[in-house]
């Protein structure tokens, strides 16, 4: 495999895989080291991953493992900042409505999910994996995945309603 | 869209029981600008769904030049080596083997006549030189007689 052919492969993966490890990892720029780091390793492994049936999601797989390790890393270290109060800097000019607060509400609401519903939330509706594919990225069973969404998307609601009623809006 | 239809969808959704289709037809209500009034609350949600989507990796990807590696080199060197080392003794041996004989039985024949010839011609070389002694044998013979 060529770098051309390697890149045809790799280039409709690779936005999916930086928004995983953005969800997983919150900041920006470690997100962008993550997905560069989970290339450059698909690269040398490009022998293996044309056997494969579904290069994605090996990636995916790849890219999940590489951001909770960077997570078990930064926990243990207590001195690492936790990027939590990030803007997303490149994007806010697409909807200036008076929306856009309460969807970046939404967007922190999801950071403060747990790992695992994050994961599955961000499958499901970002990018729209199907429940049997996410079961089997997460080594869950279907129902598992089912109820996780549910719980999350819930949970969404939930925070939200209370922000509006709250009347911070 | 019907209301009544969204009001379901949206039920069924926080209960996960919606197809990916269904929640593209919800993606699509709550994304447009003809969203009721009492489900506004909703928008955000599905707002920041499409949002999420719309960040991506922006750095280009360098990949390392992969280096030709030279560890065959020197086992090719040696297999070659060996081939030659081979070929070259069984040919020595070939020629040890090799007795110059004859596959058509007249030629083998003619050679050995000439082979034979040739001897005898060698030969008879010797015995010119006897003819010597008979001169010195009559010499003895007058003397000693």
């Amino acid at each position: 495999m060529n770098q051309n052919e390697f890149l045809a492969k790799v280039t409709p993966v690779q936005d999916r895989l930086y928004r995983l490890a953005k969800r997983l990892l919150v900041s920006e720029d470690e997100a962008q080291d993550a997905t560069q780091e989970v290339l450059i390793k698909l690269w040398s492994n490009r022998k293996k991953i044309k056997k494969l049936r579904s290069v994605e999601a090996f990636a995916v797989t790849m890219t999940k493992n590489y951001c909770y390790d960077k997570l078990k890393a930064k926990s243990s270290s207590n001195l690492q900042l936790v990027h939590t109060n990030y803007e997303d800097q490149h994007y806010n000019t697409v909807k200036t409505s008076e929306n856009s607060d309460s969807v970046n509400w939404v967007l922190k609401l999801m950071k403060d999910l747990p790992e695992q519903q994050r994961l599955v939330l961000h499958m499901r509706d970002v990018e729209q994996y199907t429940n049997s594919e996410i079961a089997e990225e997460l080594d869950l069973n279907e129902t598992a995945v089912r109820v996780t969404l549910s719980r999350a998307r819930k949970t969404i609601r939930e925070q939200l309603l209370k922000k509006h009623n709250y009347g911070l809006k | 869209m019907d209301l009544n239809k969204i009001e379901n969808l949206l039920e069924l959704y926080f209960e996960g029981e919606t197809s990916l289709k269904q929640e593209a037809q919800l993606q699509e209500y709550f994304t447009s600008d003809e969203v009721a009034p009492h489900l506004e609350e909703y928008v955000p949600i599905f707002g920041a769904f499409a949002k999420a989507k719309e960040t991506g990796f922006n750095r280009t990807l360098e990949l390392p030049e992969t280096k030709r590696s030279y560890k065959w080199i020197p086992v090719a060197a040696s297999v070659l080596l060996c081939i030659g080392l081979f070929l070259t003794y069984n040919q020595k041996q070939g020629s040890e083997n090799d007795l110059g004989t004859y596959k058509d039985p007249e030629v083998a024949a003619l050679k050995t006549k000439q082979a034979l010839f040739m001897m005898g011609s060698f030969m008879n070389k010797g015995t010119g030189q006897l003819e010597k002694l008979e001169t010195f044998e009559e010499t003895a013979n007058q003397i000693v007689k």
